[in-house]
């Protein structure tokens, strides 16, 4: 009896040890959906809330990072953004694209819960290249375009597997396919200084693909322009990509540096609004600023307006996380920084590029909270997320949501809270 | 029945048999409160009070075991590893980060306030006569303390005259070779010298399954693990001798490393590269003798030093925004004057100070951005126990009750982005211990202890490691508040012996710190907030004669972060067992002994929120050993892991799959 005692005593404590937790799989959702939001605690968690048209909460965490046990990875990458548009043909799919590490892009049916594709876009199992996909762009129910932000200096310029290109996905059979359109003659050269010994050599910047919208017949894609190692970062730059021809053509942005992020003009299908944050590596301000660009039929790009940071030091820093209003305006999140005396916190603005006008409608509790927002021109109102936490990681902001009267009068509305523990971080409207 | 009780002597209380270059011969004629008054039940020699458990290294079977694998025999303890043979292997206690273990060998620290997690992979356990592993508040005569505990790593000395070779090889590349030699002229009072060299190697080139996109099946993937490999080695001198009627004691080691580093295999670097050194020297004296009244007192000086090195080469595979080709140093400076004194029969007094220096200088040749530079951290310590023991109300009790105050003065360079600043920083950290023990029998007690720990933000945690170890130049220090109570019982009937401890546990720290995974797979040290761990651990051997013996330890916990949720790689459930057995033949095949050995450790989580979890372990073993021609001869094998699972204990470095071991030695005494 006490042999069966200790028996039964040992097998639960390895029976304890089996019981792995459950994994919540993918739930479908019938309900309408309109946006997206990214949550992400920068470490080990990552999770995707949806939200209605309307922007309230629909199903929190529809997929995370313990969906499925997913071996020596995780379910949904800590490093996951959405797609900077909605493309064709993605109605009722949520895609995102798993950044450096991960190096996926996802579609998942929302209604069925059923994972369309997952795609792995580093190309080859041969080499340790991590391509670090930084934006999808649908362009058909078959086809999408992912930039690949990371060079393969194992790989030579021409190479399918090279980096810093655009390369087209087949969504039909959930493949990378070799279409691909370099932009590698859009990196440059800089001299850089070693700080102990003063010495100077030259490095490769390399173009680094970051955010793309399409105008037309042309892809606008925000180039960083960053070398290997992050010690040097060349002048402004976007490229405009034919899809069609596999070619691109540059588009230099003087004055300004670090250029990845591309918006769309509300209601404006043929400009573009490329913010760019200045350069890490010296005084932000000097090459920050946003630019309004126009994409003609022909696909010839022009500057049209820019609001350069330099020319404005008396008003914030605000080149984070545009969001476009119509027109020349744009919302835009000045960043805080935690670590000077005294800290500052994030404020949100709405620009004019035109005209340089600013004006402050929303701060935040800390630096690095406000993420991307998203706006429903029909409510005219906008969605942004606010990452705030208390000292114990507690969330204590969520999805802020700002609405405009017609005579341009903002107010605050109540937040939508859309996960406890994962701060968000970016919103993005659905298909 | 006679040699039978004495095997269960030897078995029950293997703390006796330990060496400690420092405290010489004390632990078993000085300290050990077993031996002193009347006996209380304790496994361990230095403080019945304290939970802390002895193992020991000699008749080990297990073939080319490692330091990390020895421990695991302790309760409350968890080895984490990154990979296999030379991989970082960190010691968790108490479900604490492995940051939270101080590692001393004898009384020299290893690590510091300066260095993040001890990395076991770094010593051959036969370079070591035990391992003595505490858990929540450490004896007072160390020194030194840990929100997790404190692990003290016992140096092998010589004992009698001889020298042993031992070679092995194993599975994934794995070979072994070491040569000791032992000169003890007069074992018990005389001068002993020892020398050990090992060179150790492996390509761990294991296999694992790359599930490549995590939602969809189809393009998992079969491969091996690539630059993953390893060549290490070590060297000790270890000597004593008489001298004024003390003993003086002199400890060199040293370790030199080349190995790849491989990364996670979900992210692989096939071309980073990883060269460390290390060395170690001590000079102790100790002194100890009888005043009026026998009334007991001991002195101990000692002065140490240590440098290393560490030169990462890395072109963005591992660090994937920093290039690193880096040669960072450390070099340190300690010493310590400890003394105790018995004021009467019931009342000793310990008085301790130590002091150290710890110099940090890093230098990458490829930093074109704003590099670390030099940092220092100048800490003086003092510590004073009162220890009380004697008959209550007919039971044989202790009460300790301790305070240590530390004073550091640091000068850091911390960079953040393209800002560089120097801060200096004081910091006066005082922690307490109260600790009480009472036998109602000679082979039970029943104790109960408290203590408080704080810990300072390491260099390695500020700046990183240039390689998987991300620096937070912000992170706060830690405080700590650990309670247990215990019951130990030693005892044995005729041949069969038992020794079991038993413990409840509490641990709260605030400002606890982590590392999590980032999505590169790299990891960063957080402070997630007030964190309290609370758990059993049971630890239990089992001996019948020289025929059976039953080794087991388990460690039952639940953790809760502000969140509400499981804190961060701290399992429910950690478990090893190993019975053996042992048949005595003949004087050619001496005796065989043949064991199975089972690690468990059950599911944790790698993120605050508890989303991502890595699925549970249990690792089977089987092994044997055979002694020949009077034990000069010993050959080993065992398979571990015999199920071939893949399991993980960060998430994206695989562990070794199902591997073979073997090794001969060949040992002589003079």
């Amino acid at each position: 009896m006490a042999r069966q005692k200790t028996w039964m005593v040992a097998a639960s404590l390895l029976a304890l040890t089996a019981c792995d937790p459950e994994s919540d799989g993918i739930e479908g959702v019938g309900e309408p959906t309109g946006f997206a939001v990214t949550h992400s605690d920068y470490e080990s968690a990552g999770a995707i809330a949806l939200l209605d048209p309307d922007g309230e909460l629909v199903k929190a965490r529809f997929i995370h990072s313990g969906t499925v046990f997913a071996g020596l990875g995780s379910a949904l990458s800590s490093d996951v953004v959405l797609p900077n548009t909605a493309g064709a043909g993605s109605t009722g799919v949520l895609t995102y694209i798993e950044r450096l590490g991960t190096d996926t892009v996802t579609r998942i049916d929302i209604e069925a819960g059923e994972v369309l594709g997952q795609v792995l876009t580093d190309g080859s199992a041969t080499d340790a290249y991590r391509p670090n996909p930084y934006d999808f762009l649908q362009v058909s129910e078959g086809q999408g375009w992912v930039t690949r932000n990371a060079p393969n200096t194992e790989a030579s310029s021409t190479s399918d597997n090279a980096g810093t290109d655009l390369v087209a996905l087949d969504l039909t059979t959930n493949a990378l396919t070799t279409d691909r359109i370099g932009l590698s003659a859009m990196n440059a050269v800089a001299t850089v200084t070693n700080f102990d010994t003063g010495e100077t050599s030259d490095v490769v910047v390399y173009a680094r693909p970051a955010r793309m919208v399409q105008v037309g017949s042309r892809v606008v894609v925000g180039l960083e322009r960053i070398s290997l190692a992050y010690d040097a970062i060349g002048p402004g730059m976007v490229a405009i990509a034919n899809l069609e021809a596999k070619t691109a053509v540059s588009l230099e942005l003087d004055g300004f540096s670090n250029c990845g992020s591309v918006t769309p003009v509300l209601d404006d299908a043929s400009r573009v609004i490329v913010s760019c944050v200045g350069s890490f590596l010296a005084v932000e301000r000097d090459e920050a600023g946003h630019v309004l660009i126009h994409v003609n039929e022909a696909g010839v790009a022009t500057i049209e307006h820019t609001w350069a940071a330099a020319d404005h030091a008396d008003d914030a820093l605000a080149t984070s996380g545009a969001v476009s209003l119509g027109g020349t305006r744009v919302v835009a999140i000045a960043t805080g920084a935690s670590w000077t005396t005294p800290p500052t916190t994030d404020e949100a603005y709405v620009l004019d590029i035109a005209t340089g006008e600013m004006e402050k409608f929303a701060d935040a509790d800390g630096a690095y909270v406000l993420g991307s927002g998203a706006y429903n021109p029909v409510a005219r109102v906008l969605l942004l997320p606010d990452a705030s936490a208390d000292a114990d990681g507690v969330v204590t902001a969520g999805l802020r949501r700002f609405q405009w009267n017609t005579e341009g009068a903002v107010t605050e509305l109540s937040i939508v809270e859309t996960d406890s523990d994962i701060p968000p971080r970016a919103v993005s409207a659905l298909q | 029945m006679k040699s039978a009780f004495l095997t269960c002597v030897w078995a029950l209380t293997a703390t006796l048999a330990v060496t400690d270059y420092a405290r010489a011969q004390e632990a078993a004629e000085y300290s050990a409160t077993a031996v002193a008054q009347r006996p209380i039940a304790s496994t361990n020699a230095e403080d019945a009070t304290a939970s802390g458990t002895v193992i020991t290294t000699q008749d080990r079977h297990l073939a080319l075991e490692s330091v990390s694998e020895a421990m695991r025999e302790a309760p409350g303890t968890r080895a984490q590893q990154l990979g296999g043979f030379g991989s970082f292997s960190g010691l968790s206690l108490r479900g604490a980060d492995t940051a939270h273990t101080t590692v001393l060998l004898g009384n020299l620290p290893l690590d510091s306030v300066d260095e993040g997690a001890f990395d076991f992979s770094l010593l051959p356990l036969a370079m070591l006569d035990g391992v003595v592993v505490y858990r929540g508040g450490a004896p007072a005569w160390l020194g030194e303390g840990g929100i997790g505990g404190v692990v003290q790593l016992l140096p092998s000395s010589a004992r009698e005259s001889g020298w042993r070779t031992s070679a092995g090889l194993g599975s994934f590349g794995r070979t072994h070779l070491s040569l000791g030699t032992n000169l003890a002229p007069n074992a018990s009072r005389g001068v002993s010298l020892q020398t050990h060299v090992a060179l150790d190697a492996a390509t761990n080139d294991f296999p694992y399954r790359d599930p490549g996109a995590p939602l969809v099946t189809g393009d998992e993937r079969d491969r091996r693990t690539q630059n993953a490999q390893v060549t290490q080695g070590n060297a000790m001198v270890h000597a004593s001798a008489p001298l004024a009627g003390g003993e003086i004691d002199v400890l060199w080691m040293a370790v030199g490393r080349s190995a790849g580093i491989p990364g996670p295999q979900r992210a692989p670097s096939l071309f980073a590269h990883r060269q460390l050194g290390r060395s170690t020297a001590a000079v102790g004296y100790t002194f100890k003798g009888k005043l009026s009244e026998g009334r007991r007192y001991r002195v101990q000086a000692l002065i140490g030093a240590g440098y290393q090195f560490n030169r990462v080469s890395d072109r963005g595979q591992i660090n994937t925004t920093f290039f690193a080709e880096t040669d960072d140093r450390w070099s340190n400076g300690f010493g310590r004057l400890a003394g105790s004194l018995e004021i009467t029969r019931a009342l000793e007094l310990t008085l301790i100070t130590l002091a150290r220096l710890d110099h940090w200088a890093p230098q990458n040749s490829l930093a074109r951005r704003t590099p670390p530079r030099p940092s220092q951290r100048i800490s003086e310590i003092a510590v004073a126990e009162a220890r009380l023991h004697g008959d209550v109300f007919g039971l044989a009790s202790e009460l300790r009750g301790s305070a240590r105050v530390q004073f550091s003065q640091a000068s850091i360079q911390a960079t953040r982005t393209e800002e560089s600043e120097r801060r200096d920083v004081n910091a006066i950290t005082p922690t307490l211990r109260l600790a009480a023990v009472t036998a109602p029998t000679t082979w039970l007690s029943l104790g109960a202890s408290l203590a408080t720990g704080q810990r300072l933000p390491t260099f390695g945690e500020l700046f990183g490691d240039r390689a998987f170890l991300q620096p937070n130049p912000d992170l706060l220090p830690e405080t700590s508040l650990s309670t247990d109570v215990s019951a130990t019982l030693m005892t044995h009937l005729d041949a069969l012996c038992l020794q079991l401890e038993v413990r409840a546990f509490h641990l709260g720290v605030d400002d606890f710190v982590t590392y999590l995974r980032s999505a590169r797979f790299d990891a960063r040290p957080e402070n997630i907030g007030y964190v309290t761990i609370r758990g059993v651990e049971v630890g239990s051997k089992l001996s019948y004669d020289t025929h059976a013996a039953l080794t087991f330890s388990a460690t039952a916990m639940d953790s809760n972060t502000p969140l509400g949720h499981q804190a961060p790689n701290t399992p429910n459930l950690v478990l090893y067992a190993r019975p053996e057995a042992s048949v005595v033949l003949n004087s050619v095949v001496n005796r065989i002994t043949a064991f199975t050995d089972l690690s468990v450790v059950s599911f944790n989580y790698t993120d605050k929120s508890n989303l991502h979890a890595i699925p549970g372990r249990q690792w089977l073993g089987i092994g044997a050993a055979v002694h020949m021609l009077d034990d000069r001869i010993e050959i080993q094998v065992r398979a571990s892991n015999l199920l071939d699972q893949q399991s993980e204990d960060l998430n994206g470095f695989a562990l070794p799959r199902r591997a073979l071991m073997a090794s001969l030695t060949v040992q002589e005494s003079l």
